[in-house]
């Protein structure tokens, strides 16, 4: 399994990197913003994503429609601090499979990882 | 085809046997009818013969008659004269017997048929007279009379031969053949007999009649060969038996003699006597065969007529006995079906109580019999059906009886939804207590939703079902984004809305692979979030009670005081004026207001009330709200309840103000830290305030290095004392900024309070400031502008005269008068205070670099803190 991190928080993207430490993924890159991001994905097409919704210039839902277009088998989970619950409904419209708030711990994350991958097993 | 198979069966065996009844009731109708026709027949045949037997006696006795004329007019009247009278006799007898036969009633209708022959033959029979007065005058050859003889017994044959000839009999026709063949025969033997008896009589015979006479024979025997092929054994065995002997062999010898024509010596009456005797032979067997004709015939008829009735009486036996039979079985059959079919009617309504009784052992016995034990078995399968059905009944009302009375009471509304967000029928009564609304059931989700959230909700509450019902989404990962986990639900009863807090929450439920049903829970949590509102409103109203309290505690009693009473009056005021100019001008009115209001809230700014500003601020933008509008009389209604609101909470403080006050009495010795806290606090306060009004940056210092405690009861003097001086030096002691900067002095002015204990029995206070110091000029200008000290005694007081001038009564001016500076006692409070506790005071200053008091008081004992005390004290 191969991740990209996308957070325009270095802080939150540390975090997240931390606490996947020893959880079994293999992290392939992180991006600050949705341009960045959108490059990794082209490019190393990544098996799962962490996406932030609020970021500067093309934000987390433009994104994910474009992650949609490019590699639509991407496992896209989203990691937010928007409490407001319709922008995460139309993240998942939009093909989220994850929805995490933030702040995020180790076991939150692992929990989210294993649902969004065991999926991934059954099919 | 279809038709006939649809028929009731009493129909189909009536399409069977109706057409079997006609064919048999045809096939006897035509026996009967040929048996009739039988019958009528034979009863013809025998009158016929009857008529034809009186016929051919008749043609016997012409015969003879013939034989004896041609004899009588041969012999020119010399012979058979008595024997031709005789036989005339004889002829006529028979002849009338032929004519009463005739008459016989029972020949009508056979007659008919034939009445042209009779009537010929009555014609012939008529001219026998004419004949006779011929033969009496003799005016006829022999070849006449045996032609008009033969004529008439031609005629005569002829005629029997049409009676008889006419039966459908065969034997019976054969035998009239053969008796017509017979009479034909005889009627040759006749002739012969004549023509035997001319020739003897002449003794000789011409050409001509000997070929009559041959031909005569040779029918004769033709006719008897003919005769004796056809008829039965019984007339062949009469004919040879009679027409045999003696005379028999004459006449074949006499008929020999006259075929050789060359003897004549025999005499002709011989010849007839022989030839008569031989046709009397035939004549009897010709009677024999009538007569058996006569009762064959008649025992045709009568086995005909037999016959007849038999098949009459035997059909109508043999019909009788069927339809009995047929009516006994198609009833018992239909009957029997019947009941079946009544049976089968009666169980398919369910009542298995009887049972079909059939007692015949035909497949209808037979299926009666099956179908009890079908019956039976049903009843069985019923019983257990019954029990399993009781069983299940028992089970499911239990079950039903346990989900109904757990839904019926459970505080929780709990509904399942289907996959077109249905709301199902069945859900806990707290539903219809939570919604206010009896329509639940078969409800759309979001419809039902839809007037009692706001819209953005309800637009992510679809989303979130439709997510909700995708097998593919994870059911965590969606529930963390339920819009209605928590919600205010807006719902209008009678009018009144009310806002009530639901959580809402939703469990998949699964079947097989597939989501069948979410199961939605609801709970009210209005309670617990008003208690949340309410625990956070008093929390709120704590604080600011505590702010009162602290309010209070940190500022001087005296200015709070005054400024309560000052606020309380000033609103009062506002109020009256409301009463009174209720009909003015409302825009000065308001103006007025905001002013007052403006500058209540100054004060309270000055004296460091925050809680009270706050409130004078938030009833100063209700104020300033309207100020733009066109104001109307009800406006002022919101203005005065704010007001009204301000007042309320003036009444607090002041009841506040109290309490603290009777604590401190209650506990004299007790709060002294605090109060000394509060006391410091408030002076820093009150340095704070007056310096931002005054716009002069003063630090405050307040030095107690021997941890001095002030006793209580000296607290609120001190405090005033004090605050009397601060006031002061902001006021006249320090300089403003610029002229401190230009006389080269700290920017910032400074205050000091210095508390020591240099003796037991002594508490000295030393206050100072870095202002410019007293003014001796100004002063005794000052004092003898107010009047203190007249002008004579001004200039005889030396400096510190003149400076104890300060602390005159009166020297303080009406001027001075605001919220800060007090109310125009100025230092003739101080000392008036001091002196009030015994204390003295000493006062210095150095022109331009500070203003000092120094004051005793007397105390008593340690003033040291004392913890546990104070431990006690604040419990």
């Amino acid at each position: 399994m191969r991740l990209l991190i996308v957070d325009d928080s270095s802080i939150m993207r540390r975090i997240i990197e931390k606490n996947l430490k020893d959880y079994d993924i293999e992290i392939i890159g992180t991006a600050p913003d949705g341009h960045k991001a959108l490059e990794i994905v082209k490019e190393k097409k990544p098996d799962v994503i962490t996406l932030d919704i609020t970021m500067p210039g093309m934000d987390g839902l433009a994104c994910l429609d474009e992650i949609m277009v490019v590699h639509p088998a991407a496992k896209v989970m989203i990691i937010t601090a928007l409490s407001d619950k319709l922008t995460g409904l139309r993240a998942l419209d939009k093909g989220a499979r994850g929805f995490l708030y933030k702040p995020v711990n180790a076991d939150d994350l692992a929990n989210a990882f294993d649902r969004l991958l065991k999926r991934n097993e059954n099919k | 085809m279809k038709i006939l198979y649809d028929l009731p069966i009493r129909i189909k065996f009536a399409v069977v046997l109706i057409p079997l009844i006609l064919i048999i009731l045809c096939f006897d109708y035509f026996q009967i009818q040929h048996n009739y026709l039988d019958y009528g027949d034979s009863n013809r045949l025998n009158k016929t013969i009857n008529l034809g037997i009186e016929i051919n006696h008749v043609v016997h006795e012409l015969q003879k008659e013939r034989s004896i004329a041609i004899g009588y007019v041969t012999s020119n009247g010399h012979e058979f004269d008595e024997q031709i009278t005789r036989q005339r006799d004889v002829t006529d007898s028979t002849l009338n017997r032929f004519y009463v036969e005739l008459q016989n009633p029972d020949l009508e209708d056979v007659l008919v048929k034939h009445t042209n022959d009779i009537e010929l033959l009555k014609t012939s029979f008529d001219e026998i007279d004419e004949i006779r007065r011929r033969v009496d005058k003799l005016s006829l050859d022999p070849y006449q009379i045996l032609k008009y003889f033969s004529d008439i017994n031609n005629v005569a044959l002829n005629t029997v031969d049409q009676l008889i000839n006419e039966t459908r009999d065969k034997d019976v026709a054969q035998q009239v053949h053969a008796l017509i063949y017979f009479l034909k025969a005889k009627e040759r033997a006749s002739i012969e007999r004549a023509i035997g008896t001319q020739a003897f009589t002449l003794k000789a015979m011409d050409d001509e009649l000997y070929s009559s006479f041959t031909s005569l024979v040779a029918e004769q025997n033709s006719y008897i060969d003919a005769f004796i092929v056809i008829a039965d054994d019984d007339s062949r065995d009469t004919y040879e038996r009679l027409v045999a002997g003696h005379d028999v062999d004459e006449v074949d010898r006499l008929r020999n003699v006259l075929h050789t024509r060359t003897n004549f010596e025999v005499d002709s009456n011989y010849w007839y006597e022989m030839t008569t005797n031989k046709i009397n032979a035939l004549k009897k067997v010709e009677d024999s065969i009538s007569s058996r004709l006569l009762v064959t015939t008649a025992g045709l008829a009568s086995n005909a007529f037999r016959k007849f009735w038999t098949f009459i009486v035997v059909d109508v036996i043999i019909g009788v006995l069927a339809l009995w039979l047929m009516s006994i079985i198609v009833t018992n059959l239909l009957s029997n079906v019947k009941l079946l079919e009544e049976y089968a009617v009666r169980f398919s309504k369910g009542d298995f109580t009887r049972r079909v009784v059939i007692p015949t052992k035909d497949e209808i016995g037979h299926y009666a019999h099956t179908f009890n034990v079908m019956a039976g078995e049903i009843v069985k399968s019923h019983n257990i059906l019954r029990k399993e059905r009781d069983k299940a009944k028992f089970l499911y009302n239990n079950i039903y009886r346990v989900a109904m009375m757990v839904f019926q009471n459970i505080h929780q509304g709990i509904f399942l939804l289907d996959k077109n967000q249905k709301m199902s029928k069945l859900y806990s009564k707290s539903m219809e207590k939570i919604f206010g609304v009896n329509k639940i059931a078969g409800e759309n989700f979001s419809n039902f939703m839809r007037p009692l959230i706001i819209p953005r909700d309800l637009e992510a509450l679809e989303m979130f079902m439709r997510h909700l019902f995708n097998e593919d989404m994870d059911e965590d990962v969606v529930n963390q984004l339920n819009p209605i986990e928590q919600v205010k639900i807006y719902s209008e009863k009678e009018g009144l809305v009310t806002t009530k807090y639901i959580r809402v929450n939703f469990t998949r439920i699964w079947r097989k692979d597939k989501i069948a049903n979410i199961m939605v829970t609801v709970s009210d949590e209005t309670e617990a979030v008003l208690l949340q509102k309410h625990l956070e409103e008093a929390e709120k109203k704590k604080k600011q009670e505590t702010e009162q309290v602290l309010s209070i505690l940190k500022i001087d009693p005296s200015l709070i005081r005054g400024f309560l009473h000052n606020a309380k009056r000033t609103l009062r005021s506002i109020s009256e004026r409301y009463e009174t100019d209720r009909d003015g001008n409302f825009k000065e009115l308001l103006q007025f207001t905001f002013e007052t209001i403006h500058n209540l809230k100054g004060n309270a700014v000055v004296i460091g009330l925050d809680i009270m500003s706050q409130k004078f601020h938030e009833v100063e933008e209700s104020i300033a709200e309207l100020k733009d509008k066109e104001v109307k009389g009800k406006d002022f209604l919101t203005i005065l309840y704010e007001i009204d609101d301000a007042d309320k909470m003036i009444d607090d403080m002041s009841s506040m103000l109290r309490k603290v006050a009777d604590i401190y009495r209650k506990y004299p010795s007790g709060g002294h830290v605090v109060s000394n806290i509060m006391l410091i606090d408030s002076l820093e306060r009150a340095v704070k305030v007056l310096s931002e009004k005054m716009e002069k940056q003063v630090d405050f210092f307040f030095k107690n290095e021997g941890n001095l405690v002030l006793p209580n009861e000296k607290i609120d003097t001190f405090r005033d004392i004090m605050v009397q001086l601060i006031r002061n030096s902001m006021r006249h002691g320090i300089e403003d900024k610029a002229i401190r900067s230009e006389e080269g002095k700290m920017s910032r002015g400074s205050i000091t309070i210095d508390l020591n204990q240099p003796e037991d029995t002594l508490l000295e206070v030393t206050y100072k400031d870095d202002g410019k110091g007293l003014d001796i000029e100004n002063i005794k200008k000052h004092a003898i502008e107010v009047g203190v000290v007249s002008d004579f005694e001004a200039e005889k007081l030396d400096e510190q005269g003149i400076i104890d001038l300060i602390y005159k009564e009166g020297f303080s001016t009406a001027e001075e008068i605001d919220e800060h500076a007090g109310r125009g006692q100025g230092m003739n409070l101080v000392k008036n205070l001091i002196e009030g506790m015994s204390g003295t005071f000493e006062t210095s200053f150095e022109t331009g670099k500070y203003f000092q008091l120094i004051i005793k008081l007397p105390v008593s004992g340690s003033m040291k803190e004392e913890p546990e005390l104070d431990e006690t004290a604040n419990s």
